[in-house]
């Protein structure tokens, strides 16, 4: 593993090396290993897709124009998503409306009592049986977006896209203790929003 | 700023704080047991635990979105227009505030032997910018002004002609007294000459 994480890594240098002297194919290439990632992530940041993937595309512009400014002390994984995180920042300060407000997470609110009103199915727990139900995957979704965005943004890294504790204090731009503090509260918010829908675990 | 349960009790609410790095697998062996031993006995706290590891499972396997088929013919209709911001040439000063950055990004990741360095950083300066490597001679210091080091102060000399005096009267209480009316004396011709002296 460890093997295969540096062996991208240098993958990764050398395709930079040649897009900083002007080859646009090895951009491309940069742009092909991990636009899926970096849309993933910020599908789960902004309420519309049309904006997720116009946003998407203004990370690998903006990559593209400071591309001669990266120089390799952190991982084009850790610069690629610290300048989509910067978007939708500067896009949810754009477009904060009154509603979005409204609907904040805080844990005292009784605001999901009619949801655990909700019929439980009773299946034994598999998270792929589970998921095939659009429904659920709807619920994940909105319980996600109601998280405020500092927590949510450290639950997608690190649950939802595999990255570690160090990589996302980097991108973010804050002490690990404060990363692992998001943590720890985005999944108590979640899993309150979610044990309707957990399978009978709660 | 967000809080468990305001009922648990304190025990509760410290293992509660570690369940997200349980389940992650970054505790210590012993902060591991600590944990596993509470789940063991607390049902609301183990309870509490698989919710968490479900709704973890739940992220892992969420579905994964993609961009859209026209996605990178936009994409590069939009680099068609931009150019890359080229960089000012590296000059000395640039070079060595780059340098002093990546320096001091990798001693903040490791604040133990940066503050070593940090001492040590500091003697060279001192060393390097302090003549002598700091010390400093008697000779380098400013001289006083020039005055005759013997003359006594006007005040304190009279203070002392008094008790000469004093003394004198009574030479058989205070032996000594003779010699330090000598003494003034003696005192009082050097200062009359300085004072005439030239300056």
């Amino acid at each position: 593993m460890l093997f295969a994480e540096t062996a991208a890594m240098h993958a990764d240098i050398a395709l930079v090396r040649r897009a900083q002297a002007n080859d646009r194919a090895a951009f491309n290439e940069i742009v092909l290993r991990y636009k899926s990632k970096v849309y993933n992530y910020i599908h789960r940041m902004v309420p519309s897709a049309l904006d997720a993937e116009d946003l998407t595309q203004e990370t690998f512009v903006r990559a593209y124009m400071s591309i001669h400014s990266f120089q390799s002390r952190a991982s084009l994984n850790t610069w690629l998503f610290r300048i989509a995180t910067n978007l939708c920042i500067d896009y949810s300060r754009k477009n904060r409306r009154i509603g979005d407000l409204m609907t904040a997470w805080t844990p005292e609110t009784g605001a999901d009592e009619e949801e655990l009103e909700r019929e439980i199915p009773d299946v034994a727990f598999d998270p792929q049986r589970l998921l095939l139900n659009k429904e659920l995957g709807a619920r994940l979704d909105e319980a996600l977006r109601a998280l405020p965005e500092k927590l949510r943004t450290v639950v997608l890294l690190h649950d939802i896209e595999g990255l570690p504790y160090d990589e996302i204090a980097a991108i973010v731009g804050c002490p690990l203790g404060t990363i692992k503090s998001r943590l720890f509260n985005a999944r108590l918010a979640l899993q309150k929003r979610l044990t309707p829908y957990l399978g009978g675990l709660a | 700023m967000y809080h468990t349960d305001t009922n648990d009790n304190r025990e509760c609410a410290q293992m509660r704080l570690l369940l997200s790095d349980y389940l992650d697998d970054t505790l210590s062996a012993r902060q591991v047991w600590n944990v596993e031993k509470h789940l063991a006995a607390c049902a609301e706290c183990a309870a509490l635990c698989r919710r968490m590891q479900a709704t973890v499972r739940l992220l892992q396997a969420a579905p994964r979105f993609d961009t859209s088929d026209n996605f990178m013919a936009k994409l590069h209709a939009r680099l068609d227009s931009v150019e890359p911001e080229r960089p000012l040439s590296r000059s000395r000063l640039t070079a060595l505030r780059d340098g002093w950055a990546a320096l001091v990004e990798t001693l903040r990741q490791r604040p133990a032997p940066a503050l070593s360095l940090g001492f040590a950083l500091t003697a060279l300066v001192a060393l390097l910018l302090l003549p002598h490597g700091g010390a400093v001679k008697p000779s380098d210091l400013p001289l006083p002004p020039s005055r005759p080091t013997s003359a006594p102060v006007p005040i304190a000399a009279e203070s002392l002609r008094r008790s000469v005096a004093l003394a004198a009267a009574n030479p058989l209480d205070d032996p000594a007294a003779a010699n330090l009316e000598a003494h003034a004396a003696l005192e009082d011709a050097a200062a009359v000459n300085t004072d005439a002296a030239p300056n």
